[in-house]
């Protein structure tokens, strides 16, 4: 551990040096300051728009929320057996409903009542051509789950209402079911 | 590096302000801790199948670059040390090592990028994204941005003289800073909005401890971004702007340390971009297990 003690000197050194100086390194000392401030302002500005509001917030109707989350208290309990296998499954079928609940809200802006009913048999439309699109992947496992299926495929996150923000996600399907929702990215 | 940046621009005034010189022993550990993260991530994202998608190869190019920056940092660091800095074969050689450097730089940053542009595709086009991001398409981007990073960081190391090349430099990272605060901070917006619908729902507990995850994860992302890489490109600005004034000699003197926060870059990288992923952290575990069965249940 010698050579880590000398590199600790030699580190004092320097800032000694600097400090002896410090007039000198003005434009180093202001660089970093407002650095260190940008950041910190960055940070402020994040927590802020958190709480005051985004600008484009929507209002879908509640009713499809609570199927959402009905479905998933359902179908929680089935789908934790094989994690590894389950969860590209999982994130498929998830990615689905999310994928088109995103697709609606983009569209339907002012239309407010999606009734769950018809959410159903869109989102089984949505699944078939997605199931035939992917067909040569052996991605044949979508047809054997109902929609809407959200469970959390990342055992590890496990607060509740963690579980039920991942629900309105949009998620993505790629080739290998790797889903990033805005909150998995985000935390 | 360092002899090659300030011998060009050929500052007449002198000033207090000597070169400072990072100890040997600080760029040792963390060459050796980026290695060893990035090393790993290159091996797992190849090894297991499920990690072949558009994202993880990004992530692994992006690991790679960071591998290729600590080694051509490494060998500099030994050529100076060992070898005769005076000799022509030796700049010769310090020069190919420079242009990889910054290769692997710009690499890092258009990964990064990259990316970015991949999470964003992923939230706001999701239905297309399986469409519009083939793992065809990715190698084709990743081709083009390990081309675009080798052709600029030969040009940057040979023709640093120049000033449209430095001023050319400066706005590519300019351009992509401002593009990365605007992609994530959309992906941001559109994650509380999300949150906030869903906790508008009757019977939701507190939503507050997500929101706060989500602020301190952009802010890392993008601190980290900016503090390491701002430094050295306010050298090249330095350089620019005022080559004889003795405060900008002696920013100017601080090289190695913006050097340090680019290695340290390459540190923080894995940590917060590839670890965050559970299929990855799995990976190591089995990859980990394999050797020492005993230890794993």
């Amino acid at each position: 551990m010698r050579w880590v003690s000398g590199g600790c000197l030699k580190c004092l050194n320097i800032l000694c040096q600097v400090a002896k100086s410090e007039e000198n390194y003005s434009i180093v000392i202001g660089f970093w300051v407002g650095l260190a401030v940008f950041v910190i302002f960055m940070f402020f500005v994040l927590t802020l728009l958190t709480k005051t509001g985004a600008p484009h917030q929507e209002n879908p109707e509640p009713a499809t929320k609570r199927h959402c989350l009905h479905s998933f208290a359902v179908n929680f309990s089935h789908h934790r057996e094989s994690e590894k296998e389950s969860s590209q499954h999982l994130e498929e079928a998830r990615s689905l409903f999310h994928c088109y609940i995103n697709e609606v809200d983009q569209i339907d802006r002012t239309k407010r009542a999606i009734k769950p009913l018809n959410m159903d048999h869109a989102s089984l439309h949505i699944q078939e051509s997605l199931v035939i699109s992917k067909l040569n992947e052996g991605m044949d496992c979508l047809t054997k789950f109902n929609i809407p299926n959200f469970v959390n495929s990342e055992p590890s996150s496990m607060l509740g209402d963690d579980d039920l923000l991942i629900c309105e996600q949009p998620i993505i399907m790629d080739s290998d079911a790797k889903l990033k929702s805005p909150h998995e990215i985000l935390s | 590096m360092a002899s090659n940046r300030n011998s060009s621009i050929g500052g007449a005034t002198t000033s207090d302000c000597e070169e400072v010189k990072i100890p040997e022993e600080i760029f040792f550990t963390i060459t050796v801790i980026s290695l060893s993260e990035n090393l790993l991530i290159v091996l797992a994202v190849i090894k297991n199948k499920n990690l072949h998608s558009p994202m993880n190869c990004f992530i692994c190019s992006l690991a790679f670059s960071n591998l290729l920056s600590t080694l051509a940092k490494t060998c500099e660091n030994i050529m100076i040390s060992h070898l005769d800095p005076k000799g022509e074969t030796e700049k010769k050689v310090d020069d190919i090592i420079d242009a990889l450097l910054c290769m692997s730089f710009l690499g890092s940053i258009s990964n990064l990028l990259a990316i970015a542009v991949d999470r964003y595709i992923t939230i706001f086009h999701a239905l297309r994204y399986h469409h519009l991001m083939t793992m065809k398409r990715a190698s084709v981007i990743l081709a083009g941005i390990w081309l675009f990073c080798a052709v600029n960081g030969m040009v940057l190391v040979f023709f640093s003289y120049v000033t449209f090349i430095l001023i050319f430099f400066i706005l590519l990272y300019v351009v992509s800073l401002l593009l990365i605060l605007v992609l994530y901070v959309r992906m941001f917006l559109l994650a509380q909005a999300h949150a906030r619908t869903i906790a508008s729902l009757p019977g939701q507990r507190v939503y507050q401890t997500t929101n706060a995850k989500g602020t301190i994860t952009l802010t890392i992302l993008l601190g980290v971004f900016i503090v390491c890489w701002s430094p050295f490109f306010f050298h090249l600005i330095i350089m620019l702007v005022c080559p004889f004034n003795p405060y900008c000699e002696c920013y100017r003197s601080l090289f190695q340390v913006n050097l340090l926060f680019m290695m340290l870059n390459a540190v923080i990288d894995p940590l917060i971009y590839a670890f965050r992923s559970a299929e990855l952290r799995n990976t190591f575990r089995n990859m980990f297990c394999l050797s020492r069965t005993r230890l794993c249940s």
